[in-house]
C-alpha cells in the first residue's frame, strides 16, 4: 500500500504538485492519467525517494519515507521506465540480475529467479545473452520488467513504460502486463498518458490536473460520473466515451 | 578480466619504481669513495669543462664522478647546485654577479665569494679564458663601413641585429648596451644562437652576439667590435662548488681546481670547435683539453664515451623515457580519476580541480621545472612531478565529462531501482565513461611523450637528451636519434589505446557507438 497525504511539492515557485492525498490499496493496479506537465512524473519520483516533499509524508506498506528508509524502501519497488532503462555496456541478464547481485545473491540463486522470469514476461534464454542494442524496444522492455520483477517487491512502479514502441508491439505488451499484474497480484502504479492503455491495465484510473488528483476510481466511473469539466474534456480529447468508441475498452 | 588487468598494470608501474629505487641504492653503496656530482649547462664549453671536472675527480680514485650533462639554464643549474643534486659546475663571473647575485654583490672576487657564501657556495679562481659576450660583425661589413668599436654602431641604426632571446632580455646585455652607447638600431630581433651565425653568413643579418670562445668566430672570421666603454663585464670561467666538498671530497676538490688559470681562449676555444664542429665527444675533447691545460698527455677514452654503440643508447633512452612517461602517467591516473569523480559530487571540488589543473597546464615547462628543483632537486623526481602536473588535466576533465554526460535518464534509474552510489559508480558510471576516461588518458600519455623529452633539461635523460645536444651542436643526426624513437613511441602510444579501447570500453558500448 502506497499512502501520500498532504504531499506538496513545488519547483522555482510553480507548483508542480498541489497538496495531494492519495492512497492506492494493496494489490491494486492504479493507473496515473494527465496531460503532460500535470505532475505524474513529479509523483512517481516522490514515491521512489528521488524527490523530496516540501510539506507531508509518504509510507510505504506503512514504513515511512525518507532519505534513510529510502534506499531500502527502493528495494520493495520494483521500477520500470520508458525503453527499458536499461544500462547499455550491460547485457540482457547482467541487467536484469544487477540490483540481485549487490543485495548478496549468488549467481546461481540469480540464474534460477531468470529462469523462472523469462517465460513470465514472454523473453526466451537466447535473449539473456544480448546487449540493449541488439534488442527490439518490446524485448527491452520486457528486460526491464524481469528486472522490476527480480527481488518479488510487493510494488511495482511504472513509467510511460509503453511510449515509445509501435502500436502492435504496444498491444502485445498491454496483454502481458495486464496478465502479469492479474498472476502477481502486485500494488501497481502505473504513469500514462494514454487513457485508454490505463482503462486496460490498470484497475483504477486518477485524473491528474495541474498538480492535483482531479478524480479517482474506476474507468466506468470516470466516464459516467465525471466530477468536472476537465474530466469531460480530456476524456473527449482520447476520444473516450465519444459514441461508438468509449466505454467498450 | 578487467580487474586483473588494472591490477597487472599497477603492479608493473610499482616495480619500476621499485626497480629504479633499488637501483640507486646499489650504486651507492658500491664503492667507499665519495661521489661527486658534476653539472654543466646546455652548450659545449660547459659539457667539455664539466667532463675534465669529472675526470680530474676520478684521478687516483679520489673519488667517483657523476657527470650531469646539458642542464637547462643559469636558473635551473645554481639550483640544482644549492640543493645538493650537483656539487660543481663551471660558471662565468658576468652571469654570477647579473644572474645569480642579480647584482647584490659588487663585481670584485671578494664581494661575489662573500655573497655566495651565504648560500655556502665557494668560487674558485678563474680557469685563465673569458667567455664575454661581444657583438660581431663580418669582415666585409666592418670594412666597407669602418667599423671597429660598439660606438661606430651609432652611425648605422640601419644595420639588422639578430641577438639571442637571452641577451635582449638580460640587463647586461642589449639594453644596458644600447643605453649605455645611445644606440637607436631599428631592426633588432631574437634569433637562436647557433642560427644567428648561419643568418649572419647568408648576409640575413649584418650584426650578432657572440660569445668570445665561440668556434665559429675564427671559422667566419668575423669581427669582433671593441668595446670603448667598456660596457660588458668580463665572463670569467670559474667553478662554483658547495662548501661541504671541501670536507667530503677534499682530494678531488684539490684535482678540479688545478685547473685554475690554466686554460686559455686559445685552448678552450680549440676544444669548442673539436665538439662542434670536429664531431668528437665531449668527454674526448675534454681528455685533449686537460692535456693542453695541464701539460701531460692522457690516454685518450674510447671515441664513444661509455662504450655504446647507437643502439644501445637508443634502447636505453626510449627504456628511460618509458618510464618516465609510465610512472607518470600511472599517478595522474590514480589520483586523476578519483578527482574527476570527486568533481561530479561537489561544484567546489569541480570548481577547484578542474581550474588548477588547467591553470598547472598553462605553466610553460622550463619555469615549471624551474619551480620544482628547489623541492625535488635535478634528475627523475622533478621530471616525474612535471609530468604528472601535465598529464592530470586531461584524465580529470575526461573523467568529469564522461561521468557527466551520461543520460540523466539511466543515471536516475540506477538510483530508482535500489543501486547503492558504490555499486552505481563502479558498475554503472565509471564503465559508461570508460570511453571518455580512456581517451584522456590517451592525451596525457601523448602529451607526455612530447613533453618528456624535455625533462633532459633538469638531468633525467631519455629521449630528450640527444634532442637537446643535437641542438645544441646543430647535429641532425643527433636530433633524429632522439626524435624518430620519440615519434615511434607516440604512435605506439596511440596503437596501444587502440589495444586498451578494445580491451576494456565495454562491448555493449562499443555496438551503441557503432549503431546508426
Amino acid at each position: 500500500m502506497i499512502v501520500l497525504s498532504h504531499v506538496q511539492k513545488t519547483f522555482a515557485a510553480k507548483a508542480a504538485l498541489a497538496r495531494t492525498d492519495l492512497v492506492i490499496e494493496g494489490e491494486r493496479v492504479v493507473a496515473l492519467v494527465g496531460p503532460s506537465g500535470s505532475g505524474k512524473s513529479t509523483l512517481l519520483r516522490l514515491v521512489l525517494g528521488l524527490l523530496t516533499p516540501d510539506q507531508g509524508t509518504i509510507t510505504i506498506g506503512g514504513e515511512r519515507l525518507d532519505a534513510r528508509t529510502a534506499p531500502e524502501l527502493r528495494l520493495r519497488m520494483g521500477y520500470v521506465i520508458q525503453d527499458g532503462g536499461l544500462f547499455p555496456h550491460l547485457t540482457a541478464e547482467e541487467n536484469a540480475v544487477i540490483v540481485a547481485r549487490q543485495t548478496g545473491w549468488t549467481q546461481e540463486r540469480a540464474r534460477e529467479r531468470l529462469d523462472a522470469l523469462i517465460a513470465l514476461v514472454g523473453l526466451s534464454k537466447e535473449h539473456l545473452d544480448r546487449y540493449p542494442i541488439e534488442l527490439s524496444g518490446g524485448e527491452r522492455q520486457r528486460v526491464g520488467l524481469m528486472r522490476a520483477l527480480m527481488l518479488d517487491p510487493p510494488i511495482l512502479l511504472f513509467d510511460e513504460p509503453l511510449a515509445a514502441l509501435d502500436p502492435i508491439i504496444r498491444l502485445r505488451l498491454q496483454e502481458d502486463l495486464r496478465r502479469i499484474f492479474r498472476e502477481l497480484k502486485k500494488t501497481v502504479l502505473f504513469v500514462t498518458h494514454d487513457l485508454a492503455e490505463a482503462a486496460f491495465v490498470a484497475d483504477e484510473i486518477a485524473l491528474l490536473h495541474d498538480g492535483e488528483v482531479v478524480q479517482k476510481g474506476p474507468f466506468d466511473e470516470l466516464v459516467q460520473r465525471p466530477k468536472d469539466a476537465f474530466v469531460t474534456e480530456f476524456l473527449r480529447a482520447q476520444r473516450v466515451g465519444l459514441p461508438g468508441i468509449g466505454g467498450r475498452l | 578480466m578487467k580487474v586483473s588487468h588494472a591490477f597487472l598494470m599497477g603492479v608493473a608501474a610499482a616495480h619500476i619504481v621499485l626497480w629504479g629505487a633499488w637501483g640507486n641504492a646499489a650504486d651507492v653503496a658500491g664503492d667507499r669513495a665519495p661521489v661527486v656530482t658534476v653539472g654543466s649547462k646546455g652548450f659545449p664549453e660547459s659539457w667539455i669543462l664539466g667532463a675534465a671536472l669529472a675526470s680530474l675527480a676520478e684521478r687516483d680514485g679520489a673519488a667517483r664522478a657523476v657527470h650531469k650533462k646539458n642542464l637547462g639554464g643559469t636558473e635551473i643549474t645554481y639550483q640544482a647546485l644549492k640543493t645538493g643534486s650537483i656539487d660543481i659546475y663551471p660558471e662565468y663571473t658576468g652571469t654570477i654577479s647579473e644572474v645569480i647575485l642579480k647584482g647584490r654583490a659588487d663585481k670584485s672576487y671578494g664581494a661575489m665569494r662573500a655573497a655566495l657564501a651565504e648560500a655556502d657556495i665557494a668560487m674558485s679562481d678563474p680557469l685563465g679564458f673569458n667567455d664575454g659576450y661581444a657583438l660581431a660583425v663580418a669582415r666585409s661589413t666592418a670594412q666597407r663601413l669602418g667599423l671597429v668599436t660598439l660606438s661606430d654602431l651609432k652611425a648605422h641604426p640601419e644595420l639588422r641585429l639578430g641577438l639571442t632571446h637571452e641577451f635582449i632580455g638580460r640587463a647586461d646585455g642589449y639594453p644596458g648596451l644600447s643605453n649605455r652607447y645611445g644606440l637607436a638600431m631599428r631592426d633588432v630581433r631574437g634569433v637562436q644562437h647557433e642560427l644567428a651565425y648561419e643568418a649572419l653568413a647568408r648576409d640575413q643579418i649584418d650584426v650578432m652576439d657572440i660569445y668570445t670562445t665561440d668556434p665559429q668566430i675564427a671559422k667566419l672570421s668575423l669581427v669582433l667590435l671593441r668595446d670603448d666603454l667598456g660596457f660588458f663585464p668580463r665572463y670569467d670561467a670559474v667553478l662554483l662548488y658547495r662548501r661541504d666538498l671541501e670536507a667530503r671530497a677534499a682530494a678531488a676538490l684539490r684535482a678540479m681546481t688545478e685547473l685554475a688559470a690554466r686554460i686559455d681562449e686559445n685552448i678552450m676555444m680549440r676544444a669548442n670547435a673539436a665538439v662542434a664542429d670536429g664531431g668528437m665527444s665531449a668527454e674526448t675533447a675534454a681528455q685533449r683539453l686537460l692535456g693542453d691545460a695541464l701539460g701531460e698527455l692522457r690516454p685518450p677514452p674510447s671515441p664513444n664515451a661509455g662504450g655504446q654503440g647507437l643502439a644501445a643508447r637508443t634502447f636505453r633512452n626510449v627504456i628511460r623515457h618509458l618510464e618516465l612517461v609510465g610512472v607518470s602517467l600511472f599517478f595522474a591516473v590514480l589520483i586523476g580519476v578519483p578527482l574527476g569523480v570527486c568533481a561530479t559530487r561537489s561544484r567546489t571540488v569541480a570548481v577547484i580541480s578542474l581550474a588548477g589543473a588547467g591553470l598547472l597546464q598553462t605553466v610553460p615547462s622550463l619555469a615549471l621545472l624551474a619551480f620544482l628543483i628547489p623541492l625535488f632537486g635535478i634528475g627523475t623526481a622533478p621530471a616525474l612531478v612535471a609530468l604528472f602536473v601535465y598529464g592530470l588535466l586531461p584524465i580529470v576533465q575526461s573523467t568529469f565529462t564522461g561521468l557527466t554526460s551520461i543520460p540523466s535518464s539511466l543515471s536516475e534509474a540506477a538510483d530508482a531501482i535500489g543501486l547503492r552510489p558504490a555499486t552505481k559508480l563502479i558498475r554503472v558510471a565509471l564503465p559508461m565513461a570508460s570511453p571518455a576516461i580512456l581517451s584522456g588518458i590517451k592525451t596525457s600519455a601523448v602529451i607526455n611523450v612530447g613533453t618528456a623529452t624535455l625533462a633532459a633539461l633538469i638531468g633525467a635523460e631519455g629521449l630528450g637528451n640527444p634532442i637537446l645536444q643535437g641542438i645544441a651542436l646543430r647535429d641532425t643526426g643527433l636530433i633524429l636519434e632522439g626524435s624518430i624513437p620519440a615519434a615511434f613511441l607516440a604512435l605506439a602510444v596511440q596503437a596501444t589505446f587502440s589495444w586498451l579501447d578494445a580491451l576494456l570500453v565495454p562491448k555493449g558500448l562499443r555496438l551503441s557507438s557503432r549503431a546508426p
